[in-house]
């Protein structure tokens, strides 16, 4: 199992890239129960790990913060979920 | 990692998923500005094919093109945009192909190779093929918009003495008629998935 995708929070991030070009930070907000700092620290995490990609820009003058799912993050989030869905049938 | 957690994190990636926006974010003003564009531009050449006195396509054609180039942009820039889909990233690049393409048959070929004519056919097709093909995707009424600018192309060609306007039929039925559905909707864009 991946690590960093133990936490529900930056696994419920990834599930949210997977069908989507890119989201941004307010977006998250609006579905992750969690509060803005916390949200931030899991998404600079997933980052780091560059499983996640930020842009950061204007959207007129507010700035706005971007996030897309990069291939290493999409093959670990896949990885991950087959080995819960293993555990699983393991289990049984 | 507990099998309960393990299946609980499964749940929340499911329902995650389940409900996730697949859907097409499309401004009905673009639409709606694009048909226009196509509309008078073969309305004017149906009217010039009819004899009447209506001024040479140089005069019109471009600066009506440079006004739905600068409505696009307008309107996808003040746009509260939070979240781009597949769906529409993979719109703006049939849109573009087909454009691009299109653009570059006009610029090397008409008039030497392709007649006035054919290309005025070959922009009302090659835009419904794209409505078509982002519509089977993701919306209906482009679909249906791209259906009926196929259909018009084809009729075209066995109505000579209205080809331009079955062409400019076809715009104002293909790309203003769903913007105008959408529109209507109140989505902002925003198309279910089918």
């Amino acid at each position: 199992m991946d690590e960093l995708l133990l936490s529900k929070v930056r696994l419920g991030v990834i599930a949210q890239l997977l069908p989507a070009e890119w989201v941004t930070f307010a977006e998250f907000q609006k579905s992750i129960d969690t509060t803005n700092g916390n949200l931030g620290a899991h998404l600079g995490k997933l980052v780091e790990a560059g499983y996640v990609s930020e842009e950061k820009r204007f959207e007129g003058r507010r700035p706005q913060s971007r996030y897309r799912l990069t291939k290493t993050g999409r093959a670990a989030f896949l990885a991950h979920v087959a080995a819960l869905q293993s555990l699983l049938e393991h289990s049984r | 990692m507990e099998t309960s957690e393990a299946r609980d994190h499964l749940q929340w990636v499911h329902g995650i998923l389940r409900t996730a926006d697949r859907s097409l974010h499309i401004p009905p003003v673009t639409l709606i500005t694009w048909g226009l564009f196509g509309t008078i531009v073969n309305a004017l050449h149906q009217a010039t094919a009819s004899g009447m006195a209506v001024p040479h396509d140089g005069v019109f054609q471009l600066p009506l093109m440079v006004l739905a180039i600068v409505v696009s942009v307008w309107v996808a820039s003040r746009g509260p945009v939070e979240r781009k889909t597949l769906v529409d990233s993979n719109a703006g690049v049939v849109f573009w192909v087909v454009f691009g393409v299109l653009m570059l048959v006009n610029l090397t070929a008409q008039d030497t190779v392709v007649p006035f004519r054919a290309m005025a056919l070959f922009w009302c097709i090659g835009f419904g093929i794209g409505l078509l093909v982002v519509g089977i995707q993701s919306s209906s009424p482009l679909w249906i918009g791209g259906a009926m600018m196929v259909a018009a192309s084809a009729a075209a060609s066995h109505i000579p003495g209205w080809f331009d306007g079955m062409l400019a039929l076809g715009w104002a039925l293909g790309f203003v008629g769903p913007g105008l559905v959408l529109a209507l909707e109140g989505t902002n864009g925003r198309t279910a998935v089918i």
